[in-house]
């Protein structure tokens, strides 16, 4: 116990870096589910197209993984865009049922085309310029985490200043408020959810290409993980928006790496299956706050 | 009478026949789909058919059984649970577990199975029932993840390896038969016995209740209904049926391991035949599991080896098309576009 | 408040069934009722009226159970039914109507009706082995016919008129027999022609010996159906007595149409 404890601060500096990774792939989803009402069950599946493809590239072609970047933002907001104009529009004023068994269907697709197309070996990354560790306050810090870390709270700031700043930020926001009123007011609010969804699953983009040069890419158990930290996330801060969204994804990073160092790395993805369902079930400010006004 | 008016032909031809069908006594139409199939196993051990039809023939039976158990929660009551794997796992271990540690019969196994998913069921609702719509999905889908991530580590069922059957002989009381295809009759036996359950559940003030609470809870219980009384009680009989369910599967195939049972995907196998069916009807889980367990079956079997995941790929686009194109299912869509009697069109 | 004593002539001879008491809900900040106090006895028809946003329907959802109390004290029969669940509310003897009629467009006319049974004694195997007792049908039946729905009985409710759907929430809601029944604007959104059925139905049923409290827009139909009546304003009560002589209260005018 004694031993474990002294590995707390390690603990917490891993769980800062890994929540605000899980941060910005937690506020892709709660933009998609705010926005369009539409909760996104293949989101892990989109941050691993990101994944593979910068594995891939990298290790076949020797370029850093950091060029991947901008290839696969552009990449995956187009991805997005399709995946609303092509499959969830058609779905959108259909059946709750219809809508989280379309986003299934996407992570169907997803998931086991690219199990199909890759193989279902684990991959990592073969080199990466910012490979190994330094030491920060005492503690050894993983390098790539690191940088993760960064371009995750770029990609977070980005996303912040687009949607306040921006104009089509403000349509964004005024369709999510009120959809009918911001048809009146001329927005094209079909338009709006589609780029929404690309704005979304562009921000993943970013963070499955920087997690990339660190985490284990598999077709099948890597989406799996990713998807429900985003789901935590976004349960425990709730709707509030991109920050509360990256402020979940923090809680999760400590609560996740915490509960390992001090209880036991057998059950990783427990803990952050029991901080979603209790998430999901108390959290007031959160879900059941948003859920009641919403009714 | 013109000729034109006696030609009935292309779609009119379907209305006709879709009309005579919905227009025969319901004890008519089951015997249309359960008749016949007795003879299958028949059609094996003649060597009329594979031993592959019968196997598909054999699953798709068990799975009309846990369609219609997920139909009563998700399709009566209007509750999208992604968690019934759990009580599927939880039947299908129980039953294991009795047998092979304890040597207990699963004709004990199997009902103990069942009513201990019930239990499963109503802890998970238990919790999850204040949630509405998306939120309830993924918290009931959160609690089978975390099930499954337990169950992989729990050393007394197996862990990730799972429950062998090795050294449990055949026989009546072990459950375990032999030749194989006499579980056909188990799993006919069990789809008949819930389809008629649900018959009656489809017809009885449950049934209606169910379906009230899931068009408008506020005024379900501006009538009196105790609404998280009666949704607790889909829950216990939806879970109840799952959990049989799972005991019978695990008896069939005499192995248990949480990928098996627990998987997402098995989560969404479950729902997904009531949804492809019809969601709220008799005959929904049966049409959704004759259409998707062959497809399953078959296109594993052509996709095996290198391409494995094809399959899903290609299930997924079926889903895709069924939610866009018949959001409320097979059976409620043809009930939809030839149920009505304008049949022959005539300008009289 | 006014001095509610002064109009009261009528005389009120009943046990009270459903009380009222100094009833409070707020809102975050926002107070929608502020100590509204009302009173219905057996065999009365009871107005509620008052311009919008005085809180009348804020009222019934207090009454009903749909939001929890802030103050104050809901009677029925002498139980204190304060904040209870609403289906518990309607099992203790009290129904009610929406503003906007609401059916379950996809069940029958019928299944409507039969929805609102009673529920206190039924045990869960019972609504599965067994349909509903032949009396309930009948009663259902009768009720459809007594408002005119006997010929739709077996079409889905969602294909009815708005009139005819607050015809169906009226029988539905006394199908159960309760003591007293919550109207709210049983005449909003319905065409002309229907008001006057609507009117005539409840009469009919008061005759039978029903309670009802109503709220309605309509005062026409209201001075035709109430023989009491309760005017509320921001919340509280303003006036209360026999509907004509509140009706000509300088207060409730000024209310109504401002100085």
């Amino acid at each position: 116990m004694l031993s474990s404890l002294s590995l707390l601060p390690q603990a917490v500096v891993t769980g800062i870096l890994m929540g605000l990774i899980y941060g910005l792939v937690a506020a892709g989803l709660a933009i998609i589910w705010g926005v369009v009402d539409i909760v996104n069950f293949a989101h892990g599946e989109y941050m691993l197209i990101a994944m593979f493809t910068t594995v891939l590239v990298s290790n076949t072609f020797g370029v850093d993984p950091l060029l991947m970047l901008p290839v696969n933002v552009v990449l995956l907001f187009v991805i997005g865009y399709l995946s609303y104009t092509v499959v969830i529009s058609r779905v959108i004023n259909g059946p709750i049922f219809a809508q989280v068994l379309a986003t299934f269907a996407l992570l169907l697709i997803l998931r086991y085309g690219m199990l199909a197309a890759f193989g279902s070996q684990t991959r990592t990354l073969d080199s990466f310029v910012f490979d190994g560790r330094v030491e920060l306050l005492g503690v050894a810090v993983s390098l790539p985490q690191l940088v993760a870390a960064v371009f995750c709270v770029a990609g977070v700031g980005v996303l912040y200043y687009v949607l306040k700043h921006t104009k089509t930020g403000r349509a964004i926001r005024a369709t999510a408020q009120d959809r009918e009123a911001a048809r009146v007011l001329g927005i094209n609010d079909d338009r709006i959810f589609a780029l929404t969804w690309g704005i979304g699953i562009a921000a993943v983009a970013v963070a499955g290409t920087l997690a990339a040069t660190f985490y284990p890419t598999q077709a099948e158990t890597t989406p799996e993980i990713w998807t429900i930290i985003a789901f935590a996330a976004v349960a425990l801060g709730g709707l509030g928006g991109v920050l509360a969204a990256v402020a979940g994804g923090l809680i999760i990073g400590l609560v996740e790496n915490m509960s390992v160092t001090l209880i036991s790395s057998q059950y990783r993805s427990f803990y952050i299956f029991a901080v979603l369902l209790i998430g999901l079930i108390y959290s007031r400010e959160g879900i059941l706050n948003w859920v009641s006004t919403h009714e | 009478m013109s000729v034109a008016d006696r030609y009935v032909g292309g779609v009119d031809r379907f209305r006709v026949y879709y009309q005579h069908l919905a227009s025969l006594p319901p004890a008519v139409q089951f015997g249309l789909v359960f008749g016949p199939a007795m003879l299958f196993p028949v059609l094996y051990t003649t060597g009329l058919t594979s031993w592959q039809f019968l196997n598909t023939m054999t699953l798709t039976f068990l799975f009309i059984g846990l369609g219609h158990g997920w139909n009563v929660i998700g399709g009566y009551a209007g509750q999208i649970s992604l968690g019934h794997a759990v009580m599927f796992a939880v039947g299908a271990y129980t039953t294991a577990v009795l047998l092979v540690y304890y040597g207990i019969t699963p004709w004990i196994g199997i009902p103990l199975g069942g009513v201990l998913a019930s239990a499963a069921g109503l802890i998970l609702g238990g919790v999850t029932f204040r949630l509405r719509y998306h939120y309830f999905a993924l918290a009931t889908l959160a609690a089978a993840l975390a099930v499954e991530s337990l169950f992989n580590r729990w050393d007394f069922i197996g862990a990730s390896v799972g429950l062998q059957y090795t050294g449990v002989e055949s026989g009546l009381s072990s459950f375990v038969f032999e030749p194989r295809w006499i579980h056909f009759y188990a799993m006919w036996v069990f789809a008949l016995l819930v389809t008629l359950l649900i018959y009656r559940l489809h017809h009885s003030r449950l049934g209606i209740y169910l379906k009230a609470i899931n068009m408008d809870q506020e005024l379900a219980a501006n009538a009196g209904l105790n609404v998280f009384r009666y949704k607790m009680y889909a829950m216990g009989l939806s879970s109840f049926i799952v959990g049989v369910g799972g005991g019978l599967y695990v008896q069939y195939v005499n192995f248990v391991s949480p990928v098996e049972t627990l998987d997402l995907v098995r989560n969404v196998e479950i729902l997904l035949i009531p949804i492809i069916g019809g969601l709220g009807t008799v005959f929904g889980p049966i049409v959704g599991a004759f259409i998707y367990m062959p497809t399953r079956e078959y296109t594993r079997g052509m996709f095996a080896g290198t391409l494995v995941g094809v399959d899903w790929v290609i299930f997924g686009l079926v889903l895709l098309l069924v939610v866009i194109y018949a959001p409320h299912g097979l059976v409620n869509r043809l009930r939809d576009t030839f149920g009505n009697p304008k049949g022959g069109e005539t300008d009289e | 408040m006014s001095d509610g004593q002064t109009t009261d002539t009528v005389r009120r001879t009943t046990d009270p069934v459903l009380t009222v008491d100094n009833v409070t809900k707020s809102f975050g900040g926002v107070t929608a009722l502020d100590g509204a106090t009302l009173e219905v006895r057996d065999g009365e028809i009871v107005g509620v009226v008052g311009p919008n946003g005085a809180g009348k329907s804020t009222l019934f959802n207090c009454i009903m159970g749909v939001y929890e109390l802030t103050d104050g004290r809901v009677e029925l029969d002498g139980t204190d039914i304060s904040s209870q669940r609403t289906d518990v509310i309607v099992n203790s003897g009290m129904s009610r109507t929406f503003q906007l009629a609401r059916v379950f467009p996809d069940l029958t006319v019928r299944e409507n009706m039969l929805i609102n049974q009673e529920h206190r004694n039924e045990r869960l195997v019972e609504t599965l082995l067994s349909p509903s007792d032949q009396e309930v049908y009948d009663r259902a039946d009768e009720l459809l016919e007594f408002v005119g729905l006997e010929k739709l009985a077996s079409s889905p409710a969602g294909e009815l008129s708005t009139g005819q759907k607050k015809l169906l929430n009226i029988a539905g809601t006394l199908l159960s027999d309760p003591e007293i029944v919550l109207l709210d604007e049983p005449a909003a959104g319905v065409n002309p022609g229907l008001v006057d059925d609507i009117a005539q139905s409840i009469l009919d049923l008061n005759d039978r010996g029903a309670t009802f409290c109503i709220i309605e827009h309509d005062m026409d139909m209201i001075r035709s159906l109430s023989e009491y009546l309760y005017v509320l304003h921001n919340g509280t009560n303003l006036e209360q007595g026999e509907p004509e002589t509140v009706l000509q209260k300088e207060a409730v005018l000024e209310a109504y149409f401002g100085q």
